[in-house]
C-alpha cells in the first residue's frame, strides 16, 4: 500500500434496501484515493450520494443503508471490516467529520465546552484542566470570539455560523489526519459561508490535513481542492486534477454543471454542451456506462471505450 | 430570573384554576340525586327532623348561596364535616392523603426503577429477549386491572405462602403509628429511628407497591423505549457516534434527552393515581384518600368528596409546578 495515500475507496457500493427487494443503490462502485495533505472535492447535485459516501467512510449510514461492496482504506486498514472498537478509536481522533446543519448535530442539553471535552477525553488521556485548556485552545483556533464565555454556552445560544465553527473545532480537537467535510456551509449566509471557507482553508494548510471536501457548489470546490470528482447518481462520471478538470472537461454532465455555474456568457459558451455530446458514448438508455476511461494522466471519464 | 418570572406567572394562575375546579365539582356533585338529610336520618325520620337537618346543613338555601358559603369556609381552611365519620374533613384528609401519597410515590419509584432500565435495554438490544419481553409486558400491564393483580398477590403471597403481611391497612393492629411528622409512616418511622415499626410499615407496603408499581411500569417502559429509539437515531447522537464517543456516553446522552418525556408520563401517572389508586386502596384496606372520597360519593356525603377534590387539585398543581421546574433543570432551551 502506498504510504502517501491517506484514504482510498475501492469500488464502494452503498445500498438502501427497501421492502420486497425494491431498494436504492445510492453509491455504486466508487473509487478514488486522497494523498496525504491533499484535498479531493466531491461535487454532485442533491441526491447524488455524497452524504452516503461520507457516512459510509465513518460507518454511520442511516438505516437501512449498508455498505454492500468495496473497501475503504485509511492508511492501510480497511474501515469496512474493522471491529467496532477499532473504528471508535479512529473516529473523532484520526478521521473526523464536519456535518451540515450544525445546530441539530450538537446535543441541545450540553454545553459546547462539555461536548468538546467529551471528545477529547474519549481519545486522549488528559487531566481535567488540560482538557479544558485544549477546548479553549481549539475554540480560539476556529476564531470563536469571546471563547471563554462560549465555553459554557448551549448550542441554541449560537448562531448558525458559530455552531459551524464549533463543529469544525470538534473535528480538529484531537488533531486528526483526515477530515471529511460534508456540505459544511450549505445552511449558512453567503458572507458567513465565505468566512468559514477561509477558516477551513487556513486550517487545512496549517495542519497539512487530507480532506474529502463534499459540496454541491463546483465554484467552491474550484478554490479549494487539488482534485475534483463529479458524482452523478451514485457514480463518479469524471475525476481529474483541478486544473485539468477546468481546462479540459469531457463528460457532458461536467460541462452542463460548469456552464450552469459560470457567471459570464463567455464562460458559459466555453463550457456549453453540444447536444451531440450527450450521446450514447456517455449515456446508455439514460444510464452511464460501466467503464471509466483514463483519458490523460489522472483524468478519468465514464464513457464507452 | 426567567425562572422566577415563570414561577410568578404560574402562581398567578393557581387561584383561578382552583376556583374553576371547585366550582365545577361543586355543581356537578349537587346534580347527583340523593338527599343527605334523608340518608343520615333513615327512612323512618319525621319531616320536621329532616327539615331541621336540612336547614342546619344549609340545604334549604339556593345553590349559589350554598356555593358562596362553601367557598367562604374553604378559604378559612374549613372543609366541613363528614357526617359518616362525624369528624372535620380537613382532619380526616390530613391522615388519609399521606397514606395515599406514600403508596403512590413509592409505587411510581418502583415502577421507574424497573421501567427505565428495561426500556433502555429494550431500545438498545433490538433483537433481544428483553425487547420482546418489553412488548408483551406493555400489553399485559395495559390490560390487567390493578386491583385484580392485587387480589392475586394477596391470594398467593398472603393466603397460600404466608409471606406477606395481612392486607389490612398500613400497620399491624398491635403496633402504634410513629409520631406524625410528614404523615407518611415510611418516613416518620425512619425519622423516629424505630426499626420495628419501619419493618412493619415496609411489610405492609410491599404488596400494594408491587401491584401498582408493576402495572404502572408498563407505560414507563413504553415511553422510555420509544423515546430512546427516536433519540438513538437522531442527528446529534449519530454525530456523537461519528466523533467516536463510547457506547456508555452515547446512551447517557440519549437518556438525558429522553428525560423530559419520561417525566411527562410520570407526572400524568402521578396525578392520575392520586385518585386512581382507589381500587388498590380498597383491596388492601389502605384507608387512603381515594377510598374516603369514594365512600363519600356512595353516601351523598358531599364534604369529603369536595375536600378530596380541593386537596387533589392543589397537589396536582404543586406536582405540575415541580415537574415544570425539573423540565427547566433538564433543558437549557427553556431557560431563556
Ligand atoms: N435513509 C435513507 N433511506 C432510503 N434511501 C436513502 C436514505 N438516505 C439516502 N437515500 C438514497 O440515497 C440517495 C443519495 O442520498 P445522499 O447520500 O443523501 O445524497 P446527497 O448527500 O448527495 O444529497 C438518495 O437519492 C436516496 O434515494
Ligand atoms: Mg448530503
Amino acid at each position: 500500500m502506498n504510504t502517501e495515500i491517506s484514504l482510498s475507496l475501492n469500488n464502494l457500493t452503498v445500498d438502501y434496501p427497501g421492502y420486497k427487494g425494491s431498494g436504492t443503490t445510492a453509491v455504486k462502485d466508487v473509487s478514488f484515493s486522497i494523498s496525504k495533505g491533499k484535498v479531493l472535492g466531491l461535487v454532485g447535485e442533491s441526491g447524488a450520494g455524497k452524504t452516503s459516501i461520507a457516512r459510509a467512510i465513518t460507518r454511520q449510514l442511516v438505516e437501512p443503508g449498508e455498505i454492500t461492496g468495496g473497501e475503504i482504506f485509511f492508511e492501510d486498514k480497511d474501515i469496512v471490516t474493522m471491529s467496532q472498537k477499532d473504528l471508535k478509536s479512529y473516529l473523532g481522533s484520526q478521521i473526523s467529520l464536519i456535518v451540515p446543519n450544525p445546530k441539530s448535530e450538537l446535543d441541545p442539553l450540553l454545553t459546547i465546552g462539555r461536548q468538546l471535552g467529551d471528545v477529547v477525553r474519549t481519545h486522549l488521556k488528559l487531566s481535567k484542566s488540560e482538557t479544558k485548556q485544549a477546548v479553549l485552545d481549539v475554540l480560539e483556533a476556529v476564531q470563536i470570539p469571546d471563547h471563554n464565555s462560549r465555553f459554557s454556552a448551549y448550542p441554541h445560544e449560537l448562531s448558525g455560523g458559530m455552531a459551524q465553527r464549533v463543529i469544525i473545532a470538534m473535528s480538529l480537537i484531537c488533531n486528526p489526519k483526515f477530515v471529511i467535510s460534508d456540505d459544511a456551509t450549505s445552511g449558512l449566509d453567503v458572507t458567513v459561508q465565505r468566512e468559514i471557507m477561509k477558516l477551513m482553508q487556513k486550517i487545512i494548510k496549517e495542519k497539512n490535513l487530507s480532506v474529502l471536501f463534499i459540496t454541491r457548489d463546483i465554484g467552491l470546490a474550484a478554490h479549494f481542492c487539488d482534485h475534483l470528482g463529479l458524482l452523478f447518481r451514485g457514480q463518479i462520471v469524471e475525476l481529474a486534477p483541478i486544473n485539468e478538470f477546468f481546462k479540459n472537461p469531457i463528460h457532458p454532465y461536467s460541462l452542463a454543471l460548469l456552464s450552469a455555474f459560470s457567471h459570464s456568457a463567455k464562460w458559459r459558451k466555453v463550457y456549453s454542451t453540444d447536444p451531440e455530446k450527450w450521446s450514447k458514448e456517455f449515456f446508455k438508455d439514460g444510464n452511464v456506462p460501466n467503464s471509466l476511461i483514463e483519458v490523460d494522466e489522472g483524468h478519468l471519464v465514464r464513457m464507452e471505450k | 430570573m426567567a425562572l422566577l418570572r415563570y414561577i410568578g406567572r404560574r402562581l398567578l394562575f393557581v387561584l383561578p384554576q382552583l376556583f374553576g375546579i371547585v366550582a365545577v365539582s361543586f355543581f356537578l356533585l349537587k346534580m347527583i340525586p340523593g338527599d343527605p338529610a334523608l340518608l343520615m336520618l333513615g327512612p323512618l325520620a319525621s319531616q320536621e327532623a329532616i327539615d331541621e337537618i336540612r336547614s342546619v346543613m344549609g340545604l334549604d338555601k339556593s345553590l349559589i348561596e350554598q356555593f358562596i358559603i362553601y367557598l367562604e369556609r374553604v378559604l378559612s381552611g374549613d372543609l366541613g364535616t363528614s357526617w359518616q365519620t362525624t369528624k372535620p374533613v380537613m382532619e380526616d384528609l390530613l391522615k388519609r392523603f399521606p397514606a395515599t401519597m406514600e403508596l403512590v410515590t413509592l409505587s411510581l419509584l418502583f415502577a421507574l426503577i424497573i421501567g427505565i432500565p428495561i426500556g433502555i435495554l429494550a431500545s438498545l438490544l433490538k433483537k433481544s429477549i428483553i425487547n420482546k419481553f418489553s412488548t408483551y409486558y406493555g400489553l399485559l400491564a395495559g390490560s390487567l386491572p390493578d386491583f385484580w393483580l392485587g387480589l392475586i398477590f394477596i391470594f398467593v403471597f398472603y393466603t397460600i405462602l404466608g409471606w406477606a403481611a395481612a392486607p389490612m391497612g398500613r400497620l399491624d393492629l398491635g403496633i402504634l403509628p410513629p409520631t406524625v411528622v410528614s404523615g407518611s409512616y415510611f418516613i416518620d418511622s425512619l425519622i423516629a429511628g424505630d426499626w420495628e415499626t419501619f419493618g412493619n410499615v415496609v411489610a405492609h407496603l410491599t404488596l400494594p407497591v408491587l401491584t401498582l408499581g408493576l402495572i404502572n411500569a408498563g407505560p414507563i417502559i413504553k415511553m422510555t423505549q420509544s423515546t430512546m429509539d427516536r433519540l438513538l437515531e437522531s442527528d446529534h447522537i449519530r454525530y456523537a457516534r461519528s466523533c467516536g464517543l463510547g457506547e456508555f456516553q452515547i446512551v447517557r446522552r440519549a437518556f438525558r434527552n429522553s428525560l423530559p418525556s419520561v417525566l411527562t408520563i410520570v407526572s400524568v401517572l402521578y396525578s392520575f393515581l392520586i385518585g386512581g389508586a382507589v381500587l388498590v386502596e380498597i383491596v388492601f384496606s389502605w384507608g387512603g384518600a381515594g377510598q374516603y372520597a369514594l365512600s363519600g360519593v356512595l353516601n351523598a356525603d358531599i364534604n369529603p368528596v369536595m375536600g378530596f377534590v380541593v386537596w387533589s387539585a392543589i397537589l396536582c398543581l404543586v406536582l405540575y409546578l415541580i415537574v415544570d421546574l425539573l423540565y427547566f433543570a433538564i433543558d437549557p432551551r427553556l431557560r431563556d
